[in-house]
């Protein structure tokens, strides 16, 4: 199944997206201002600590944030052209269910635990291709088969409860699937895991990728977790993008203070064992408006205007751009 | 899980036990005691004949051996004979049964069809006016007495609209026949369910809303959604599906109150059912009766109490797929 | 088993509290924002003034028997009309209240000591004894309260005490459950063992120390408790089986309206003495949902 969509344009294009949380006489900006694309079939990675607006941008483009708290205030998010946020509630769930799915993090609790994984699936694709149960059912099994699941047509019977964890995660890929979505967001489905796990999924992810053609968004904190699987990553710091970059440029060429930060603390297992540097600080009141760089507080390499003049995304090479004051095609200014 | 079953079912036997222990204690203390109640209040009797009676009734024998024989005979469908009728208790209450078991039925019928329909709506309309609304009206209807809301009933609709009849079971002023009996017993029977379903109905709305909401903020609804099925199969397939579990828990707990609550109903509206036979054997003094129907409903509250405890373990898939 | 008592609302959870959320400033700063409870709790204060201090005020002598008033609607010189014998209902219903009120708050009083008691014991001791003693409260769960109140005032007459002891016996299962578990949980803590090592005698510690930490699902059990406790006598009254003329009740009234209203349209005998106990209950269960979140805030509120 390749995806296609009208001549060269991106499959997903957030454009300039506010999202606001409002609860008892406070409204915050957990969204502000966030732009980014995927082509058909790209994989690109949101990267960002906890708190930086990466899941509510996720949710948005699905369509499931939780409307009373949460409130779109602006901007468009254009799937194959369509505006999602213009259509009709139930066109868009309608859309959004078919051509849009999303594996989340907690894979228990995102699987019903009273129906088996066999119905949960079969129904998915029942609905969108009117299938019979027992075409169904088939299909079911081939999805389980497809993510690695073994023995997959007596495991149909499971409830979730019965798998393993890693198992969970991947009858939970499964069912994204069923719906044969052109775009698969993942919300840090891998951060409860242990390594080993980890990698499976991930190596997972990537070869359904590969042989669906599905553009995948991939949610996470951990830079180190997605490094080999996407092609882009789009780093989020308090609702804003930072920096966007190809995955190799991101790593050997970080144009903003804070991915150079968030290069500096990971572990690395080859190569020499240098000290982990933690980013000291921590994220700015969402609640409170916003005066100049927000990173500006945390930085090593403010300058005096940081504080006032809150950068826009500028490029600095090919597909590589940057919301940084000292950021310059030529390299970082002094 | 089975294993589980069994030793609910166990639990339960020392349970009536006990209840039958203080059955019997009571019966001890009733005037006449277990020789009265075994004979109907023949009284009259000369000393020789009481001799004979205790003898029969083995009451020189030590009281556990009492116990037993007594708790022999409960076993048995001896439950002794109506002071006021003489007849057997068994046959007494029996007769009795089918109303109160329709009253009942109807009532819990009413009350979780009612309750689902409202609980789940206020949940899925969190926060509007529906919900606050019901909820408002499911708080009062837990504050307020039955009898006075069955007089106030009758008031409006029987005496003031005359649009219902005010008590029994059927016309008395002529024999229905067919389709138009079965619409005579329905309006003898509106007022009484509406008002012995009052109290159940509040809360089990009560339940179903909390239930649900729990439950709708659940991550498995949000992927439901999220893959596209349509609301009406989140709400009901997953939602309700999985809300009514602790539910139904509920639900058959409530069965042993309207039995309880059969008892004001069927006075109000002139019912002749197993609660209005409570009261009048109480005005009666016909202490064989009343031990009877307490009998049957201490069992009844014990079986729905065990029933609700299996029936959860069976129907939620974490507890019996151990 | 089933810890619901007919009519009133669910029963508050048990389990230890936060210290912090103890203070008795702190609760009732917490209770007085909850609008509800608190109108609530003044509806109560104020119907309790009415029964005690009104009578004597409106100078209607309930026992007044008036047979060329009788039967009339309620008017300004009989605000809520008259009965069959002409006496002002007003005046019963005030009466009434005085009794209605008196039997509750006996009753819950002796089946807090008697739950608080058995609770305590269960708790502190544990072992058989809880055993035994949790065996005896799912007896009282089992026995349905109103057959088993009905059969005790038929065997032993309809006095005052013997209703009041028989409401009461059902429902202090709902205290000793909760201050059980109370005791349960406290007495594992810290202080219990340095009392202990100063030589403080088990009766000391399980009074002084652990009961008032208690205090709180017990006040909440006890407002609900006089709720179900009028609700449970109204019952018994009205099936006339209660207080016998000329005392009467809330209950006991509605039992005399039943005629009258059912029969003869005389709504208001009907609609004062019920809309009473509707308001006690009503307010008593604000309060004590208003008392059950201001003692445990931490439970959200929906």
């Amino acid at each position: 199944m390749t995806a296609t969509t009208p001549a060269g344009g991106p499959l997903l294009h957030v454009d300039d997206l506010v999202v606001g949380f409002e609860s008892e006489g406070s409204a915050t900006r957990a969204v502000d201002g966030v732009s980014f694309s995927v082509g058909p079939g790209e994989a690109v990675a949101v990267v960002g600590e906890s708190g930086s607006g990466k899941s509510v941008t996720a949710l948005a483009v699905a369509g499931l944030l939780a409307s009373p708290p949460a409130r779109v205030r602006r901007g468009r998010i254009l799937f194959d052209g369509t505006d999602l946020l213009a259509l009709d509630p139930r066109r868009r769930r309608a859309l959004g269910g078919r051509e849009i799915s999303v594996i989340y993090q907690d894979a228990m609790a995102a699987l019903n635990p009273s129906i088996t994984v066999g119905r949960q699936i079969a129904q998915v694709v029942r609905w969108h291709t009117g299938a019979s149960r027992t075409a169904a059912a088939d299909r079911a099994a081939e999805l389980l088969d497809l993510v690695g699941i073994p023995d997959p047509r007596s495991r149909l019977a499971s409830y979730p409860h019965q798998l393993s964890g890693g198992q969970r995660q991947r009858v939970m890929i499964a069912l994204a699937l069923a719906c044969e979505p052109r775009l698969l967001i993942a919300d840090e489905p891998t951060t409860a895991m242990d390594v080993t796990v980890q990698a499976q999924i991930t190596e997972l992810v990537g070869r359904l990728r590969r042989e669906l053609g599905m553009a995948v968004v991939w949610i996470t904190h951990d830079l180190g977790v997605v490094a080999g699987l996407v092609d882009r990553v789009v780093v989020m710091y308090a609702g804003r993008v930072v920096e966007q970059a190809p995955v190799r440029d991101l790593f050997a060429a970080p144009a903003h203070p804070y991915t150079t930060g968030l290069l500096r603390s990971l572990p690395v297992l080859d190569g020499p064992q240098e000290r982990l540097v933690p980013i000291p600080g921590g994220l700015p009141d969402p609640a409170a408006p916003l005066t100049g760089c927000p990173f500006e507080p945390r930085c090593d390499r403010r300058l005096p205007e940081c504080s006032a003049q809150t950068p826009d995304l500028v490029p600095v090479a090919e597909s590589h751009a940057s919301a940084c004051l000292r950021a310059t095609p030529e390299g970082e200014r002094t | 899980m089975t294993s589980y079953r069994i030793r609910r079912c166990l639990q339960a036997v020392p349970l009536l036990l006990g209840i039958s222990v203080i059955v019997f204690a009571l019966l001890q203390m009733t005037p006449g005691g277990p020789m009265a109640a075994g004979e109907g209040a023949q009284s009259q009797a000369s000393a020789e004949q009481i001799a004979r009676l205790r003898g029969r009734y083995g009451l020189d024998d030590p009281l556990w051996m009492q116990y037993l024989k007594w708790l022999g005979g409960i076993l048995t469908g001896d439950w002794g004979a109506s002071f006021n009728t003489g007849r057997p208790v068994v046959e007494v209450i029996t007769e009795r049964l089918p109303t109160t078991l329709l009253l009942t039925g109807l009532s819990f019928g009413l009350s979780v069809l009612l309750a689902l329909v409202v609980g789940v709506t206020a949940a899925v309309r969190h926060r509007t006016l529906f919900d606050y609304v019901s909820t408002g009206l499911a708080f009062a209807g837990l504050a307020m007495p039955s009898f006075w809301f069955g007089l106030m009933l009758l008031f409006v609709f029987s005496y003031s609209l005359d649009w219902l009849p005010s008590s029994g079971l059927a016309d008395l002023r002529f024999r229905h026949e067919g389709f138009a009996a079965f619409l005579d017993r329905a309006e003898h029977l509106v007022l009484p369910v509406a008002v012995l379903s009052l109290v159940s109905v509040a809360s089990l709305t009560r339940y179903v809303r909390s239930s649900m909401l729990d439950v709708l903020g659940q991550d498995y609804i949000r992927t439901a959604r999220g893959n596209g099925l349509p609301e009406r199969t989140v709400v009901l397939g997953h939602g309700l599906r999985n809300a009514s579990i602790p539910v139904v828990t509920v639900a058959v707990l409530a069965i042993p109150e309207l039995f309880l609550g059969a008892v004001i109903t069927e006075t109000i509206f002139g019912l002749p059912g197993m609660g209005r036979l409570f009261v009048e054997s109480a005005e009666l003094r016909d202490y064989p009766v009343l031990l009877g129907i307490l009998l049957i409903a201490s069992v009844l509250v014990v079986s729905a109490n065990l029933l609700a405890d299996i029936l959860y373990g069976r129907l939620d898939p974490r507890i019996s797929y151990e | 088993m089933s810890d619901r008592t007919s009519a009133a609302a669910p029963p508050p959870s048990a389990g230890p509290r936060e210290p912090a959320a103890r203070t008795r400033h702190g609760v009732w700063r917490r209770f007085a924002r909850h609008r509800p409870a608190a109108a609530g709790l003044a509806a109560l204060a104020l119907i309790t003034l009415a029964v005690i201090a009104l009578p004597p005020l409106i100078g209607y002598d309930p026992e007044a028997v008036s047979l060329a008033d009788k039967n009339l609607p309620p008017s300004a010189e009989h605000l809520m009309g008259t009965d069959e014998l002409g006496r002002d209902l007003f005046a019963r219903v005030l009466d009434g209240g005085r009794l209605t009120l008196s039997v509750a708050a006996a009753a819950v009083g002796f089946s807090m000591v008697v739950g608080v008691a058995v609770g305590a014991v269960a708790g502190y001791f544990g072992g058989v004894v809880d055993n035994l003693l949790m065996r005896l409260v799912d007896i009282g769960y089992s026995l349905p309260a109103l057959f088993v109140v009905i059969l005790l005032v038929t065997l032993v007459g309809a006095g005052f005490w013997p209703i009041v002891l028989a409401v009461a016996m059902f429902s202090w299962m709902n205290t000793a459950r909760l201050v059980r578990a109370g005791y349960l949980s406290l007495k594992e803590q810290d202080f219990v063992e340095a009392t202990r090592g100063i030589g403080a005698g088990h009766l000391r510690i399980a009074v002084r120390h652990l009961l008032p930490g208690t205090v709180g699902p017990t006040v909440v059990t006890a407002t609900l408790g006089i709720a179900t406790a009028i609700l449970t006598e109204s019952a018994l009254s009205f099936l006339g089986l209660g207080f016998q003329p000329p005392q009467a009740t809330w209950g006991g009234l509605l039992y005399e309206a039943q005629r009258p209203v059912i029969a003869m349209g005389h709504w208001w005998r009907g609609l004062f003495p019920g809309a009473m106990i509707f308001a006690v209950v009503l307010a008593a269960n604000y309060v004590g949902d208003g008392l059950n979140d201001a003692f445990e805030p931490r439970r959200s509120r929906r």
